[in-house]
């Protein structure tokens, strides 16, 4: 072996001992979680890896990015074949890939490839260093640019190595088919500096061997790692709903939730090695715009960090470990404090908007569920626990006093409990108790009346459904509320469940065993139903202009977007939307609990006035269509802080429905 | 130094309080009972004074079976012993015999410390705190708001609520009743988990005490008060609301 | 002996306490209808500022001593039980405040008496007394019978009108040299002031009272504008004190001061038995809550059920008008 075999196997042996450290780390690091199985539903993990992690389906929610990563990603994955054939050529001079014939379309395949991802890379450069958008501008931004040149050499290096072949011996390198190294070649040729090919060739490829096996070594210590680690993540991720969640195993029963690194699962863990680094997890996060401390993108990379056991701890002040945890591995300590994760409106943005899958919430939701077992609960929500525990209603009120909505009701709202209904409505706290929401809940009633539903209620055998006490942590207190409710609901007879309200649905539809084979159904889908069978009808129709506000308990949770289009549809409306409509809708702040916790200290501006904002900001629009009572009380208290009173009206969807009618 | 804590249930008044057809007492079918809140303080008191002397807490459990259930929840929350002190509706709000009932026990038991709520929401005669304290030949304080105990001194050094917002610092000689009016902190959450666990393997000891009434005062009715004078109530929505005000400000020459 | 009403008088640097003047009334009423003698005691540890005061009793006892300074009920009971044996009270008046709740327990104990606290009514009928007290922070009122000579009462603060506890002329007053033997078990050491900000609560004729309906601390700015405009200040409902949004001293109540002023707007304010009893005498009481049912308009001489963030503005608005008018 010559002097530049030695230092080619130095360099490739260096490059693949250094990324077999890395990979290896970040798999102990992984392995630090609890099992979990991942063997079950193989079809449906194999289908999620190639609509997510080969078509990257949900990078491509930004078009910009999909397109560049697509390119840069297609690179990386056909010109694998030509590392092979370059490092053989150090040893072996002038091999080649012994495919014959399919040589000539490979090498026209790499080059178009290379040309393509030197495009995305440049693209990825101006989106770093021009256009700047502020998720990207983290303090990772430097490193990524550093990668991306990395990149960029790779793969210049790459074409020019063949275009400096090119020019040597067209023939022997197959000019003819390397149509971008051959056109470069041309070029070069043409304005005479054909004789630099002689210099360029060997040191194109020392180029291209160092920045590629430099890249191979170094790019597992960084959030490149995704490319090895984004796949699995998405084969392991649990096939099932977003924002399920799961009883606390009786196994940690003492201590539920997760406190250290070690109390998450390997896949949950692994999350955080697949993290790419994007922000558009934080990006979309109610609670960080309203300026808490909360961020998702930071959740992960520091969790990343303390699975390492390599923690820093955040700049704010640390908080005790959890006995015996090491401060690194602690998570309140070195990923997200307390106030943090209590700052969460559990509206699940990040979760829909990650590409790579990962899931955010169920490591601030297993983090509450610590706090709530060591008695750590945020001011105010142990008011409103101690109070659905004692009446069942988070409003220190009655539970006798739940159905006082009902007093004076024309027609008199029937009782689910004393006779067989076609539909239980299921009304829900805030609707029930709230002084704002009552007025609704007696209009729903009307309509309900009007187009001729056949309903009843659980009078005051109805509790809270439990879907924002099981997302503030307290697993106990949501088994207490469901269990009382299935009570209530046993000796009903009904064909559907509905309800005004999307958390109630959401725990309904997806918490309690289903009710005697029926469905569970948001009013808007019911009314939907009823217009298209023709049994709703308008006998107007309303002119105006309204926007519409996807509530995170339907929509992202649940799916539910057109059902209520197809109702304002109906009733004549033209619907504008706001540029951050459907999946992207934006919280009002109200979730995850939030409504009962007192305001954050750090809080800038609340997010229903961000909202509201953003509504009021369509032209020729005055109304703001909800389907939420939460969204109702949150919009019109942001409304009247924000000083839009006059300009923008926040109407329920009921209301605009008894005006058509 | 041991610390106990008199954990008394009370009618929450959250519920509407159904007066019985014998017009002296309340209807039990439509009682929902809490632990007094006063008491709820004293409990978290405790807890502190544990937390900073490694003091052992015996909670006693005033009331019928859901006392055990306040007793599962003082354990939950740290409590190291649980007495159920089982008690019928008619013995409620009447302390003096409580307080005989519960001197024996307290006084065998050797605590440094008695806390409990300066006020029940449901007591008819005089506080708890001062009737057991004479049948300990202890001294009392109550209406609380801090206490901290030197341990060395035999001593707690307390501070209690007057009008006005002002404190009075006072040293109380242990062994000592306190009547606690508001613990340093409000009285910690527990998750329901927990209480439900601590409620499976609660071992509380009964006591054998039984309940005894001595002469003392009886309501002979309950009424509901008369809500006397009531305000003038000022219609329209809150411009309407306001303009009425500026007019009662004018013509009263505030302005 | 006739049995006649004691009345235990508290009293703070030098000054009765209100609630002495109100026990007053109370008693004067029973001593009237049931023939009784009146005795005020007093204890304290300097007699000047009591001996001549225009009280509505048939004697004024003051029992004078070391020891006496400040309250401790350890002293106090040292001094009032063989003082109270003395004198065989047929009824005991104490406060329902922290110095007669402390002194109650181990009174009826030490006396063989028994005590009916939170009274809002005390009467004498033959042999009985009769009081009327408040059970479950005001929702229920209980009736109860004491027998005479073993019958103490503790009177709710508010529940007596002060002037009828005073009466033309000083009666009787003797002063008995009072020892609380032995080492104190109980020991008074200091009172604490509370930090006052800028504002006493207290010298402000118009105060924008902020209670649990305001939801948040942010919207405190209206509340300022408001009281600002009025020439007065803003004050608050234990609660709202409890969650930092203002200072102690700010609050109104059992356990905050006591305020008279000529305008008190309640904003968001349900009407807790302990905040009433720190500001219905106001002169005027305007009480603003979306719940109609509210405590508070029983106390409030005017009210109304719109959403107080609504109104404030608005009516900070046409007092400014009306002001630039003028």
């Amino acid at each position: 072996m010559n002097a530049e075999q030695v230092v080619l196997t130095a360099v490739v042996g260096g490059g693949v001992l250094a990324f077999l450290i890395g990979f290896f780390r970040a798999v102990l690091a992984v392995r630090k979680g609890t099992p979990e199985k991942w063997w079950d539903q193989l079809g449906r993990r194999i289908k999620n890896v190639v609509v997510y992690g080969i078509l990257q389906r949900k990078i491509f929610r930004e078009r910009t990015a999909g397109i560049l990563h697509a390119f840069i990603f297609w690179a990386f994955v056909l010109l694998f074949l030509s590392v092979v054939e370059v490092v053989a050529e150090g040893y072996f001079p002038g091999y080649r890939l012994p495919f014959g014939p399919l040589n000539g379309p490979l090498y026209l395949g790499q080059d178009l490839v290379a040309a393509l991802g030197i495009v995305g890379v440049l693209m990825a450069l101006y989106r770093r260093t021009v256009s700047k958008p502020s998720r990207l501008m983290h303090e990772g931004n430097r490193a990524a640019i550093v990668m991306l040149l990395f990149i960029f050499a790779i793969l210049a290096s790459f074409l020019l190595l063949n275009a400096a072949r090119v020019v040597e011996d067209g023939d022997a390198a197959m000019g003819s088919w390397r149509l971008v190294s051959g056109g470069i070649a041309w070029i070069l040729s043409s304005v005479g500096w054909g004789a630099v090919a002689q210099a360029l060739e060997p040191a194109m490829w020392w180029l291209h061997v160092l920045s590629l096996f430099t890249f191979l070594g170094w790019f597992p210590f960084t959030k490149h790692a995704h490319i090895v680690f984004a796949v699995f993540n998405v084969f392991f991720r649990k096939p099932e709903r977003v924002g399920a969640m799961h009883p606390v195993p009786a196994a940690s029963a003492d201590s539920p939730g997760a406190g250290s690194v070690r109390d998450l699962t390997w896949v949950s863990l692994l999350n955080a090695f697949a993290c790419t680094e994007c922000g558009r997890c934080t990006d979309g996060c109610p609670a960080h715009a309203s300026g808490a401390s909360m961020d998702p993108m930071h959740l992960m990379t520091r969790l990343r960090r303390a699975a390492l056991a390599k923690a820093v701890p955040p700049p704010a002040k640390g908080m005790a470990a959890d006995g015996g945890v090491p401060v690194a591995e602690d998570l309140f300590a070195s990923v997200h404090d307390a106030a943090a994760v209590w700052s969460c409106m559990a509206c699940l943005s990040c979760v829909d908007g990650c590409p790579v899958l990962n899931d955010h919430l169920s490591k601030v939701l297993e983090m509450r569920r610590r706090l709530v077992s060591r008695g750590e609960v945020a001011a105010g929500l142990d008011g409103a626990l101690q109070s659905l525990s004692r009446h069942g209603n988070s409003f220190k009120a009655a539970a006798k006093a739940r159905a006082k909505w009902t007093r004076g009701a024309q027609p008199p709202i029937g009782d689910a409990r004393k006779a067989a209904v076609d539909v239980l409505w299921f009304v829900g706290d805030y609707a029930s108790y709230d002084a704002r929401c009552q007025a609704l809940t007696a209009r729903t009633a009307r309509v309900f009346a009007r187009a001729g539903i056949d309903f009843g209620i659980l009078y005051e055998d109805e509790w809270n459904a439990g879907n924002d006490v099981r997302r503030v942590g307290e697993e106990g207190l949501f088994e207490r509320l469901r269990d009382h409710n299935l009570e209530a609901l046993r000796t009903c007879t009904f064909r559907d469940i509905v309800t005004t309200d999307p958390h109630t649905y959401n725990t309904l539809r997806n918490e309690y065993p289903a009710p005697n084979g029926g469905r569970v159904l948001h009013y808007s889908e019911l009314l939907d139903e009823m217009i298209r069978s023709g049994q709703l009808r308008f006998s107007r129709g309303l002119g105006y202009k309204v926007t519409y506000h996807d509530p995170c308990f339907l929509g992202r949770y649940n799916g539910v977007y057109e059902a209520p289009r197809r109702v304002l549809e109906a009733l004549g409306v033209e619907i504008v939307e706001m540029p951050r409509n459907r999946s992207k809708s934006f919280c009002c702040g109200a979730g995850g609990g939030r409504i009962w916790m007192e305001e954050i200290p750090q809080e800038k501006e609340r997010p229903g006035e961000i909202r509201v904002k953003e509504a009021a900001a369509l032209p020729g629009v005055h109304v703001l269509a909800v389907a939420c009572p939460k969204d109702c009380v949150m919009f019109t208290d942001a409304v009247k802080a924000a000083g839009l009173d006059g300009s923008l009206q926040v109407r329920d969807l009921i209301e605009l429905v008894e005006e058509a009618l | 130094m041991k610390v106990a804590v008199i954990l008394r249930q009370v009618p929450d008044v959250v519920e509407e309080l159904v007066i019985a057809d014998d017009g002296r007492t309340l209807s039990e079918e439509d009682v929902m009972y809490i632990t007094n809140e006063g008491d709820e303080h004293a409990l978290e008191e405790a807890l502190l004074l544990k937390a900073r002397h490694a003091a052992p807490v015996t909670a006693f459990g005033v009331g019928g079976e859901e006392a055990k259930d306040a007793l599962a929840t003082a354990v939950a929350k740290g409590a190291d012993e649980a007495v159920f002190v089982r008690s019928t509706p008619d013995a409620r709000g009447d302390n003096a015999s409580l307080a005989a009932r519960l001197a024996g026990p307290l006084k065998t038991g050797g605590y440094g410390l008695v806390l409990t709520g300066v006020h029940a929401a449901d007591q008819l005669d005089a506080g708890l705190g001062g009737l057991l304290a004479v049948q300990l030949a202890a001294p009392y304080v109550g209406g609380l708001t801090t206490v901290h105990v030197d341990v060395a001194g035999a001593k707690a050094v307390v501070q209690k609520e007057y009008a006005g917002g002002r404190l009075g610092v006072m040293e109380v000689d242990l062994p000592a009743v306190l009547g606690v009016q508001s613990a340093e902190q409000p009285p910690r959450y527990v998750s329901v988990g927990k209480v439900t666990q601590a409620r499976r393997t609660l071992q509380a000891s009964e006591l054998s005490v039984p309940s005894m009434t001595v002469p003392g005062v009886r309501a002979r009715a309950l009424l509901r008060p008369e809500s006397g004078a009531h305000a003038k109530m000022l219609e329209g929505d809150a411009d309407h609301v306001a303009a009425e005000i500026v007019a009662l400000v004018k013509e009263r020459g505030l302005l | 002996m006739n049995p006649g009403v004691v009345v235990v008088a508290e009293h703070e640097r030098g000054e009765l306490a209100d609630i002495t003047l109100e026990m007053l009334a109370c008693a004067r009423e029973v001593a009237d209808a049931a023939h009784w003698p009146l005795t005020c005691v007093i204890l304290a540890a300097h007699a000047q500022p009591f001996q001549a005061l225009p009280l509505a009793a048939d004697r004024v006892l003051v029992l004078e001593g070391p020891g006496l300074e400040g309250f401790s009920p350890d002293a106090y009971l040292r001094v009032l039980v063989p003082a109270l044996k003395g004198l065989g009270p047929g009824l005991v008046l104490l406060g329902n405040t922290g110095v007669g709740m402390d002194l109650a327990g181990p009174l009826c104990a030490l006396l063989g008496a028994t005590a009916v606290a939170g009274c809002t009514r005390v009467q004498v009928q033959g042999s009985t007394v009769v009081c009327t007290s408040r059970l479950y922070g005001g929702k229920l009122l209980a009736q109860s019978e004491l027998p005479v000579g073993s019958a103490v009462a503790l009177l709710l603060p508010g529940s007596y009108p002060r002037k009828r506890g005073m009466q033309n002329g000083v009666p009787k007053v003797e002063v008995h040299a009072a020892a609380a033997s032995g080492p104190l078990r109980v020991r008074f050491r200091e009172l604490i002031e509370p930090k006052l900000d800028d504002v006493d609560v207290r010298k402000v004729p118009v105060l924008v009272a902020a209670g649990r309906g305001l939801q948040s601390k942010e919207n405190l700015g209206i509340l300022d504008d408001l009281a600002r405009t009025l020439g007065g200040a803003v004050c608050a409902t234990r609660p709202v004190v409890d969650q930092g949004w203002l200072p102690r001293s700010r609050q109104v109540g059992r356990s905050g001061m006591t305020v008279k002023p000529r305008l008190y707007l309640a904003l968001g304010i349900s009407g807790a038995p302990e905040h009433i009893e720190g500001m219905k005498e106001s002169d005027l009481i305007v009480a603003v809550n979306t719940d109609p049912d509210a405590p508070i308009f029983d106390v409030a001489h005017y009210g109304a059920t719109v959403d107080l963030l609504d109104l404030v503005p608005a009516l900070t608005d046409r007092l400014r008008a009306a002001k630039g008018g003028t």
